[in-house]
């Protein structure tokens, strides 16, 4: 089932097509990250190239970032991934492979590795 | 590592090197108890969280459902089906079902179609198909809260998607905040946000496929719509009903985009079950009608999923 050129053409194309236009408004959003303030707005009507090209742009706003709210927030993202984790794996780990008696037999390598698998 | 061994041998019985002598049995069942406690124990913390997590708050919400907690006193008291009652004769109640039904009827057919095409398209051997795919990905990897800020600032009066519109000389529409369209803009973000991830489950079905049945059917000189249709679909059958299925849940539990863009609005038409219910028990106070539409959604979500696998289980030839 060879394709021809032609077709492998029409495809990539049209995979490429899909591909720009769901991906478009994430790296709009990017693009508009880098327009200080609310100046982004000045490139949607008319929609101009500088919506999507962040010439000219800074990081004015990524630099606000480094103040109070953003960094509180990280900080505690951080915090209930971490606990997540934790806790996750203390339900996970059945206690019995935390017994001295197991822990130096072979089951606690097998069964332990079971516990890690999907 | 022998000692397990020779342990779990001893306690199934079945691979045992030993003759089953008579004398052996009471041993044997002893340390098949003790296997079967050993198992309990390593269960339970996994089967305890499990209880308190899932099955006590099910419990509890059924329960509350029955009753009426008193917004002056906060006394609890036992109110029947009260709460059911004042549910099912409520008007906003009926328009909330009717949204919330018409809403999943649309949206999951669309994105099992779409993320089923969008599969049958990248999983062709053409170049970059890698990059593609990441980028159709993507979108799935942002929270629903942070799609809905961007869709929100992207479908503002003077935002990127009435930009476009009049870029191509078409009027600027003015989406969530039109009773009309609001529903649909809430749709199409959602639909964007999950096409590549359930995307990636009816592509890995297609990897499933096996080739031989494609050589077969090109030998008999069948087309691509006829392979489409005699080998692709009925043996896609199974992930597609998992999409269908998942993607159904997903979107009745449907809450962020509401909460944060339309809060049910404009004139109730985004007023999706989920809300409602957040509505009713938090920002009205009323926990028991909140409850009570909890098990409601519940129950329609167990019948439409029920139904769900029906029509889709694997024929029996």
């Amino acid at each position: 089932m060879r394709r021809r050129r032609g077709a492998t053409v029409l495809l990539t194309t049209a995979a490429a097509l899909v591909a720009l236009s769901v991906f478009l408004p994430l790296w709009w959003v990017f693009a508009s990250s880098m327009r200080p303030g609310n100046t982004y707005v000045e490139n949607m009507t008319p929609l101009s190239w500088l919506a999507f090209i962040p010439i000219g742009g800074d990081f004015t706003n990524y630099s606000a970032l480094g103040s109070g709210a953003f960094l509180l927030g990280l900080f505690n993202s951080f915090l209930v991934a971490g606990l997540t984790i934790l806790v996750g794996l203390a339900i996970a780990i059945p206690p019995p492979t935390l017994w001295p008696r197991w822990s130096s037999a072979g089951a606690v390598s097998s069964s332990a590795s079971s516990s890690w698998s999907p | 590592m022998t000692k397990t061994r020779t342990d779990r041998s001893a306690a199934t019985g079945a691979s045992s090197p030993v003759a089953a002598a008579g004398d052996l049995r009471p041993l044997r069942r002893r340390k098949a108890r003790r296997i079967t406690l050993i198992a309990l124990a390593m269960l339970a913390p996994a089967l305890v969280t499990l209880v308190m997590m899932r099955v006590v708050p099910l419990i509890s919400a059924v329960g509350l459902s029955f009753q009426h907690v008193s917004l002056a006193t906060g006394e609890t008291t036992f109110d029947g089906l009260a709460n059911y009652i004042y549910l099912f004769s409520d008007p906003n109640f009926h328009s909330v079902l009717v949204v919330t039904l018409v809403f999943n009827l649309v949206l999951n057919p669309v994105v099992v179609l779409v993320s089923t095409a969008l599969a049958l398209l990248l999983v062709q051997n053409i170049p970059l198909v890698g990059l593609w795919r990441s980028m159709i990905f993507v979108p799935a990897a942002v929270p629903g809260a942070v799609v809905a800020l961007i869709w929100s600032t992207a479908l503002q009066p003077d935002g990127l998607v009435n930009g476009m519109l009049e870029a191509v000389g078409l009027p600027a529409q003015p989406f969530l905040t039109s009773a009309n369209q609001a529903a649909f803009s809430i749709g199409i973000m959602v639909t964007w946000g999950a096409l590549g991830y359930w995307m990636i489950f009816i592509i890995a079905g297609l990897k499933d496929i096996p080739g031989s049945l494609y050589e077969a059917a090109a030998l008999d000189g069948a087309g691509w719509w006829r392979r489409l249709f005699a080998i692709t679909l009925p043996l896609l059958k199974r992930p597609m009903a998992f999409v269908l299925i998942a993607c159904t849940v997903g979107s009745f539990l449907l809450f962020a985009p509401v909460q944060i863009l339309t809060k049910g609005g404009p004139n109730g038409s985004t007023n999706l079950i989920m809300y409602d219910i957040y509505n009713r028990a938090y920002l009205l106070g009323d926990m028991g009608v909140g409850q009570a539409e909890v098990v409601v959604l519940m129950l329609i979500l167990s019948v439409i999923v029920l139904i769900q696998f029906r029509l889709l289980k694997e024929d029996r030839s």
